[in-house]
């Protein structure tokens, strides 16, 4: 039997077919804000418990327990506290965070000012991508709405409990998106990730107690508040419940976005709901969470999509962000077009990612290009081993992804490009 | 206190608790290579170089970042660790232009050496490097883009020290630029971030090309230049000055320089300097010898003393001189040729600050730079230490970035004001009746209960809720708390007294002072006797027993006069000869119309200078004087600290050190001093004023100060045909004449410029850039317009200090009836479009 069939309805884009669906009568007679009257009838440790025993992980990337957090942030005896939404997504081929901020704005809100409660935050921040400025204005709205109806300000709903959200716009750099470069950015600073410890739980913006938690991570909180924390964790594997928003890109016949349970096969997911490889073509590689995540092959199809299981298959689950490549892909370029994106979003503060990776990248386009060296191959490896775990922050590490991969899986196609002084494969994948 | 204990390789060491790895193993003797990190500055962690195993971590650390904690086990040695960092220099490398055989920075250079430290580096990189140039945006920094290691160094000394933000990493990645961008914060020329570079990637432009170490001949000495007295470490090649750095991390700057003591020394090699001496014959400089000149003002000063008496000569000393040349000087006049008559231009400033603390009978704790960084507030009165007193200004930024805070009283915009957490605009001239408003709320003194706080809030233009504040922010925490004071005060009529009032404040709450000088060397030329009315150590004439033993001559009895007395009697031809050594009255001192008629006025001027100055223009003799690089003595810094330095580059021939002149002229007048070295004087002067550690003992009193009446008014007053109010303030890139002939400072700010209100300047027609006349009652300048929103309407700010256009010869010469000093804060003007 398939996850997908044991639950009927989704749960995070269960509302953004709806007309409408971003005001908030909408939202209200959906349910909307029930979470929220339910939260402040108990004690925020209560909230911070329910939310435990749902299990929720975060969905920005690294998986950590959203409740365990909170709890460390409301441990902090300094005030003010805060809570950073992180909307940066810039994670190539991710749009999971946007379809709920453009379909739902006040799933978001209502997450938000659940998890302020739980612990104690009195301002949250939106970081939202350079890229969707259109949703500076449906993010305003909603919080203006939510800000009349007294679900945000001061005293809300007749509690103690104040909490005002702002929308925060990058300024278009990846590592923003890193929690900590997140932080420096909001104070107006370049965009950086800063030493930890301490971490921001207890050091964070303004040199404050911090959360930084996904929209994804937040837009689940309302509905583990509504239903129970129980309910939340009976969804998909045990250690990793609740659905996840893939963003499916590349050779499949559908791509787009899919609100899937935890733990569904990634054969299921490209060959069920992406409508199998386009043009009947035979699938070659796939990348499963983002671009920092290694490639898999034909031979993964049947890894479950949830953290623990991609992670022993070798790669992450990273932000869901599933890029699907046919035969007629060339690997080294992929490797090359990925490693661009990272010699480009490399914040240039450590040596091994600034220097390393530039290198990386020039050894890939000569190989691709047709006059790759003897020894390229290894040194490409040994230039990896020198970057690898030796960068300040993951963005370094996570610039092998591509490269380690891709020498893998596909090593010999690499020998033949140096063989045929050029690439074997005529059509690559575009030129972008 | 405890340690804690730590293992580096095995070996098992004790350290103090709270330090990094990489602190404590650069206390305890363990090398960990570096780029990025600096004990000074905040670590960064990016270059990744001091990778180490911590036993237990599977993952290398780096050394700058990770606390040391009790108990735990670090590697610093280990072929992973060997392959890492080598790995890290192979990156480095990659792109780097490897230039070292024109680059100043080699054989000083931290990637030369680490480079051959590891000399088993693979050079793999077998592609074009990224081609960048240097910029040359900075008038006096050169930035190499293709040399820079990307450590942040000069990002982080420029924001944490320097509060500057000047420098900043520009685009990003590989590509990431170390630069100077619109929006950023302005240079303020430190040049703190040429120091720090590990590279050759920030280079002074003064040095280009200048040498290799192994060419240069270095030596510490003293900045010439304001009174912080900041360690500076001179470079010469051949004899000839080529580059000034900070001490390493010694002396009161701890590695840091202002723009003045890092680019200002270009004057010592100017070609305009005197290297022969001047006698004016026939109302023409001819040149002459050492002997024959001396011999000519003997014979002139006696002739003068034979007919006149000795009461119509006198003597300017020279607070730019040293504390020995200081205290030669009025030797040689009192004793010599017995006169009394004797100041300086510390008249303007410190010597008021003097009277008010001499005239203070409560002992009052006089703060030092390290007291400014530890205190947790500052309360600055009429200076502007970051202009006046750059490297104290530094102490007061330490201070806040601790999170200590600083309120400033001053009616115009300065860096200071800026910089503070609050600023208290008060009315002009209003520093005095401020501080009678605070005297009264903390001192409880019976002899202020005639004034009223009504009118004295009226007359601060403050609140009284702002003053209630002031008078209660001294309240609380004085142990930490300093009170910084400077011109605003010293130059305002009873400034004295309002010095004495604050110093008993301070006394009384258990706050510390400390005094803003200009000039490097203001509080030495008065501790050595520089004065009408003391004798070194500022003994009172009464004391003068002791030192006629000591000298084997007569001193008179009674004060003699103040500088500005000295000009009054010149004009009324009651001084008939003056002395002038290493001093520019005609441009320094306020009212230049009645400082030319005076000096005009002279039978006999003799100027003993490095330059033919405006007012060694108007000597009958000029004496060529040695630069502060050329002599040996001491300074007395604004903590009274007296700091010696050697000399450290010959003299030309022709030159002479101011002491060396004094003994020959004393020889000459028939009552040479027995004096064989300098060695021999500083014995003298340790003898008859002693020492207490680095600061003189000086345990002397004064008569109290007049209080000044309840209806005194201060401030300028009104006068409709000079509309507005001309505020002087001070600039970092001019301090005296020898500013004027750096080229590095030149290059920092070429001209003065006027601020002006800009709704003013748009009913005057005018903006930014053009030339108007300033015109007062007593002169009128040129100069260019700079808008400025942040002044209020009707008033206008200029610096003094710049060649171009003086502001001194605007200002009147109002003496202060208790410390003499003449009034020179403010003046009216009208403003003429040109
Ligand atoms: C280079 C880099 C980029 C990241 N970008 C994002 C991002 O765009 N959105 C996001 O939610 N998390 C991103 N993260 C993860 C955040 O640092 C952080 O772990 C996350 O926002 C925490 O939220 P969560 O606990 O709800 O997952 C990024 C991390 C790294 C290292
Ligand atoms: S790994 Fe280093 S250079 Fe790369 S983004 Fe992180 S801190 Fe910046
Ligand atoms: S000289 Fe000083 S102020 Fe100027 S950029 Fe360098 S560190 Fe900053
Ligand atoms: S210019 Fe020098 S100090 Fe600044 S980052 Fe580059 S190498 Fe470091
Ligand atoms: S001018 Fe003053 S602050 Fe500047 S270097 Fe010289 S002594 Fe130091
Ligand atoms: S010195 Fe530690 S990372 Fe640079």
């Amino acid at each position: 039997m398939r996850i997908a069939d044991l639950i009927m309805e989704k749960i995070l884009l269960n509302r953004v077919h709806l007309e409408n669906s971003r005001s908030i009568e909408v939202y209200l007679a959906h349910e909307g804000y029930e979470g929220l009257k339910k939260a402040l009838a108990m004690t925020p440790k209560e909230v911070t418990e329910e939310v435990k025993k749902s299990n929720l992980r975060g969905r920005g990337g690294a998986g950590f327990p959203a409740a365990m957090k909170w709890g460390f942030a409301a441990a902090d005896p300094n005030t003010p506290k805060y809570l950073l939404c992180n909307a940066d997504e810039g994670e190539p081929g991710t749009c999971k965070d946007r379809q709920i901020m453009e379909g739902d704005p006040h799933e978001l809100i209502e997450g938000m000012i659940i998890a302020g409660y739980a612990f104690g935050a009195e301002f949250g921040y939106i970081y939202l991508r350079a890229e969707y400025p259109r949703l500076v204005g449906i993010l305003e709205t909603a919080i203006a709405e939510a800000g009349e109806k007294g679900f945000l300000g001061r005293g809300i709903l007749g509690s103690d409990f104040n909490f005002t959200i702002r929308v925060h716009r990058g300024a278009g750099a990846y590592i923003c998106g890193e929690e900590t470069a997140l932080i420096e950015s909001i104070e107006g600073k370049r965009g950086q990730s800063r030493i930890k410890p301490p971490f921001p739980v207890n050091v964070g913006v303004f040199g404050k107690p911090t959360v930084v938690n996904n929209v994804e991570t937040l837009s689940n909180v309302s509905h583990i508040l509504r239903k129970g924390g129980k309910w939340f964790a009976g969804i998909g594997p045990e250690k990793c419940p609740g659905t996840r928003i893939v963003s499916l890109s590349g050779h499949v016949e559908r791509p787009g976005y899919y609100e899937l349970p935890m733990g569904v096969t990634f054969r299921e997911v490209i060959y069920e709901h992406g409508g199998g490889i386009r043009d009947g073509k035979a699938l070659k590689a796939f990348i499963p969470g983002g671009a920092s995540a290694p490639c898999l092959t034909s031979q993964h199809l049947d890894v479950k999509m949830d953290y623990d299981s991609v992670a022993a298959a070798g790669s992450m689950l990273g932000s869901s962000a599933l890029m699907v490549m046919d035969e007629t892909t060339c690997m080294v370029k992929v490797a090359e077009r990925l490693t661009r994106f990272f010699v480009h979003e490399s914040c240039g503060k450590c040596t091994p990612c600034r220097e390393g990776t530039d290198w990386l990248l020039k050894l890939l386009q000569r190989i691709e290009g047709g006059q790759g060296k003897e020894g390229d191959l290894d040194l490409l490896g040994e230039i990896c081993d020198n970057i690898s775990g030796k960068t300040f922050c993951p963005l370094g590490e996570g610039a092998l992804g591509p490269v380690r991969g891709t020498l893998k899986y596909f090593e010999e196609e690499y020998r033949e490009h140096l063989r045929l002084k050029g690439c074997p494969l005529k059509a690559g994948i575009g030129n972008s | 206190m405890s340690t804690i204990k730590i293992t580096f390789d095995d070996k098992m060491y004790e350290t103090e608790p709270g330090l990094t790895v990489i602190q404590a193993a650069d206390r305890l003797g363990v090398f960990i290579p570096r780029f990025c990190y600096l004990e000074k500055l905040s670590p960064l962690g990016g270059c990744r170089m001091c990778l180490v195993t911590l036993k237990g971590v599977p993952k290398l650390q780096t050394a700058c970042t990770t606390p040391a904690k009790d108990g735990m086990e670090i590697i610093t040695r280990s072929e992973e660790i060997h392959k890492a960092r080598k790995a890290m220099l192979e990156f480095q490398l990659a792109q780097h232009p490897l230039d070292c055989f024109y680059c100043d920075k080699a054989t000083e250079c931290d990637l030369q050496d680490l480079t051959y430290l590891f000399a088993d580096i693979e050079h793999r990189y077998d592609f074009p490097p990224h081609k960048r140039g240097t910029v040359y945006e900075n008038r006096l920094i050169e930035r190499n883009l293709e040399r820079c290691v990307h450590c942040e160094r000069c990002i982080r000394v420029c924001g944490e020290i320097q509060g500057a933000h000047a420098v900043n990493a520009t685009k990003r990645g590989r590509v990431t630029e170390m630069r100077e961008v619109p929006g950023g914060g302005e240079c303020q020329y430190c040049g703190h971030c040429i120091d720090v570079c590990p590279v050759g990637a920030n280079l002074d432009r003064l040095f280009t090309y200048g040498g290799r170490p192994f060419q240069m001949e270095m030596g510490d000495s003293i900045c010439p230049y304001c009174g912080c007295g900041c360690t500076v470490s001179l470079n010469m090649r051949d004899e000839k000055l080529v580059r000034v750095r900070p001490g390493v991390d010694t002396g009161v700057n701890k590695g840091s320089l202002c723009a003045r003591g890092r680019f200002g020394w270009g004057f010592v090699h100017d070609p305009a300097r005197l290297t022969r001496p001047l006698i004016r014959k026939e109302g023409k400089f001819v040149e002459a010898g050492w002997d024959e000149t001396l011999l000519y003002v003997a014979t002139r000063l006696e002739k003068i003393i034979k007919e006149k008496g000795p009461g119509v000569v006198g003597g300017i000393g020279s607070v730019r001189s040293t504390d020995e040349a200081n205290y030669l000087f009025q030797r040689f006049l009192r004793t010599v040729i017995g006169s009394n008559h004797i100041d300086s231009s510390a008249r303007l400033n410190y010597a008021a600050a003097l009277a008010g603390w001499l005239g203070t009978k409560e002992d009052a704790r006089e703060a030092t730079f390290e007291n400014v960084r530890e205190a947790h507030r500052v309360l600055v009165i009429g200076a502007d230490p970051l202009e006046t007193n750059p490297i104290l200004g530094l102490a007061i930024k330490a201070m806040q970035n601790r999170g200590g805070t600083l309120w400033i009283t001053d009616p115009r915009v300065t860096l200071t004001t800026r910089l503070s957490n609050r600023h208290f605009p008060i009315s002009a001239g209003a520093e005095v009746p401020l501080i009678l408003a605070l005297a009264r709320a903390g001192l409880k003194d019976p002899s202020l209960s005639e004034f009223r706080d009504t009118d004295l809030a009226a007359r601060t233009g403050l609140s009284s809720e702002d003053l209630a504040e002031l008078a209660a922010f001294l309240e609380e925490d004085a142990a930490k708390t300093v009170i910084l004071a400077g011109r605003g005060v010293t130059q305002a009529p009873f400034g004295a007294t309002a010095i004495s009032l604050l110093l008993r404040l301070a006394a009384t709450k258990g706050a510390s002072y400390l005094f803003t000088l200009d000039k490097n060397n203001e509080r030495g030329s008065c501790e050595m006797g520089v004065l009408p009315d003391r004798l070194p150590g500022l003994a009172p004439l009464s004391e003068k027993a002791r030192f006629e033993k000591a000298w084997g001559g007569r001193i008179p009895e009674t004060p003699g006069y103040s500088a500005y007395e000295m000009l009054q009697a010149a004009r009324e031809g009651k001084l008939s000869a003056l002395y002038i050594m290493g001093e520019n009255p005609l441009v320094d001192f306020p009212d230049t119309k009645f400082v030319e008629e005076a000096l005009g006025s002279l039978d006999f001027l003799v100027v003993q200078d490095l330059f033919r100055t405006r007012t060694a223009s108007m000597a009958d003799v000029v004496l060529p004087a040695a630069s502060f690089a050329e002599k040996s003595g001491s300074f007395t810094n604004l903590e009274g600290r007296v700091q010696r330095f050697p000399s450290l580059i010959p003299t030309e021939e022709g030159v002479r050190a101011d002491a060396r002149i004094l003994v020959e002229l004393s020889r000459k007048m028939g009552k040479g001093f027995a004096l064989k070295n300098i060695a021999s004087l500083r014995a003298e002067i340790d003898s008859l004023v002693p020492m207490n550690g680095t600061r003189r003992k000086l345990e002397v009193m004064g008569p109290p100060l007049s209080l000044p009446g309840a209806e005194m008014h201060w401030g300028p007053g009104e006068d409709p045909d000079y509309p507005y109010v001309l505020l002087l303030t001070s600039s970092l890139y001019r301090n005296g004449s020898m500013s004027n002939r750096a080229v590095g400072l030149k290059k920092a700010q070429q001209k003065a410029c006027v601020l002006l209100n800009e709704g003013d300047a748009a009913v005057l027609k005018t903006g930014e850039g053009d030339k108007v006349m300033l015109i007062s009652k007593y002169g009128e300048i040129q100069v260019g317009v700079k808008l400025c929103h942040e002044i209020p309407g009707g008033t206008l700010q200029m610096p003094e200090g710049f060649s171009d256009a003086n502001p001194k010869s605007l200002l009147p010469h109002e003496l202060d009836q208790v410390s003499r000093t003449p009034m020179a804060r403010f003046v009216r003007v009208k403003i003429r479009k040109i």
